[in-house]
């Protein structure tokens, strides 16, 4: 029996801010619209009128940064032990268990997560993606280096402040690197979708565009909270834009309401099954099942994965892309932005596009095809299909498996070769 | 020069503190791309007393939304309706 103090059910506080911070957002656009059109009635300037609806722009984006911002997931990892005051000081609950049941679980998902972060083969492929991006590697690879330093520093620390640290330790690695942990979050997160928009699309609407989307597993769906037909055409200085996918990024860890919203634009043939179901998979299953995006993988994997992409990036056997090799390029050229900046996102169009090439394989009808051509004879699938089908498959674990494989008693940890789950 | 970059010069030239211009830093990410360039964008070309306006309020958001403090959104909003005014 754990003797922690209190012990009382409490609601989540992650949950109930996050709810507070929404309703501050709207309560906030409602106030300076407000302001800044009184101010423009009593005649302000075109200059000053427009630096004050920047100032409104910045500071409704730095309320959009701290609803979605990185930091967050500490903050949930730390959820229950810290309380910010009034005054702007914090408090810390300090919890010393002296179950030695739940001492020793601790310590043992401590050690894990140092042997994870310790791993030769996963320092290598963090190296390796911080020589291609630099800075402008995902922000991921941070929270990596700050759980690093956690994990370090133990020695001559006494045995009390070992046992609150491993507790920390712990929680992190539930929340991030824990893959049975992950999917069974992921599971209780039962969603389809909101499909809309699509009765202005000739021959559609939002029910069968529904249908076509249910064609993809749901487990790659359950992080997505809108799908939006807009019909209007979107285009940047170099092409035009057949989707958006506004993610949350890794805040899809989180187990609060929100999800990432997807935008599908007018574009050349729309309308036709074929190409509609190329543009879902490209900004729903590509683009919400990234690295960066997917709520069901563990940070092992997100590195793991991003490394992989990013070698069949620079990849000389790779086939061209118009989109990607021309088109993204020419882009940043002509706007001088940055050249890692760019390798980083044409890794993460590279991803999405591959998954709208080969859409059709993917669907629940088609897919069984492949999977026996990838167990019969893998040398003659092409390589971006496999890499497409390993990924796709470590996010398609249901939480119903994790949930089984401890029942019989086996790892509660599936990343690595859970039966029947990868080729 | 990267976004972050471009982030840090002008937190730097605003005498925005080393552990501050952290927070943004990461925080920055929450942006989709494109919305971060806009954004960075729109602080290059407004005052650095705004940048210090801005540091603040977004130190105070943080502690509002992970707090549930109602009287800290009211002050907020109240410092926000003066500022665009």
């Amino acid at each position: 029996m754990s003797h922690r103090t209190p012990e009382r059910p409490e609601p989540d506080p992650s949950a109930e801010a996050r709810e507070r911070a929404e309703a501050f957002a709207a309560e906030e656009d409602r106030v300076l619209s407000a302001q800044i059109g009184k101010s423009e009635k009593a005649g302000a300037g075109p200059e000053t009128a427009t630096r004050r609806r920047w100032k409104k722009a910045v500071l409704e984006g730095i309320t959009f940064m701290v609803l979605l911002s990185p930091l967050a997931p500490e903050s949930f990892a730390q959820r229950e032990r810290t309380t910010m005051l009034p005054d702007g000081t914090m408090r810390v609950r300090v919890e010393i268990k002296t179950d030695p049941a739940d001492v020793k679980a601790d310590k043992k998902k401590a050690n894990e997560l140092r042997h994870m972060l310790d791993d030769k083969q996963f320092q290598k492929q963090i190296a390796r993606i911080e020589e291609v991006y630099g800075g402008a590697a995902p922000h991921f690879l941070r929270l990596v280096a700050s759980e690093e330093n956690d994990t370090r520093e133990f020695e001559g620390v006494p045995e009390s402040t070992k046992i609150v640290r491993n507790g920390v330790l712990a929680a992190q690695y539930d929340l991030l690197w824990n893959k049975g942990e992950i999917i069974k979050r992921a599971g209780e997160r039962r969603k389809t979708p909101r499909v809309a928009g699509f009765e202005a699309l000739p021959g559609w609407s939002d029910k069968k565009a529904a249908s076509l989307l249910g064609d993809f597993p749901p487990e790659l769906l359950n992080n997505v909270d809108e799908v939006r037909y807009v019909d209007e055409e979107e285009s940047t200085v170099v092409y035009s834009v057949a989707g958006q996918a506004y993610s949350i990024g890794i805040q899809g860890m989180l187990p609060h309401k929100k999800g990432n919203d997807a935008t599908i634009y007018r574009s050349e043939g729309i309308g036709k099954r074929s190409v509609l179901l190329e543009k879902l998979a490209h900004e729903i299953v590509g683009h919400e099942n990234d690295w960066e995006t997917s709520n069901r993988l563990s940070m092992k994997e997100r590195v793991e994965m991003l490394d992989e992409i990013t070698s069949w990036l620079l990849d000389r056997q790779r086939p061209r892309d118009e989109y990607i090799d021309e088109k993204i390029p020419q882009e940043y050229k002509e706007n001088g932005w940055d050249e890692r900046e760019m390798k980083y996102r044409q890794a993460r169009e590279l991803w999405a596009r591959i998954i709208e090439g080969h859409a059709e394989k993917f669907t629940s009808v088609y897919y069984p095809e492949l999977k026996r051509k990838i167990e019969n004879d893998p040398a003659a699938v092409p390589q971006d299909v496999l890499l497409a089908d390993k990924w796709l498959n470590e996010m398609r674990i249901p939480a119903y498996t994790v949930a089984s494989a401890e029942v019989r008693g086996e790892r509660s940890d599936i990343a690595e070769g859970f039966p029947g789950q990868r080729p | 020069m990267t976004l972050k970059d471009r982030l840090a010069k002008l937190l730097e030239a605003a005498g925005v503190s080393a552990e501050d211009r952290n927070m943004w830093s990461r925080s920055i990410d929450a942006f989709p791309f494109d919305r971060a360039e806009v954004f960075v964008y729109v602080l290059e070309r407004l005052g650095k007393e705004d940048t210090a306006f801005f540091n603040e309020n977004l130190k105070e958001k943080f502690a509002f939304a992970w707090t549930m403090e109602p009287k800290r959104l009211m002050d907020i909003l109240g410092k926000e309706k003066a500022y665009v005014a």
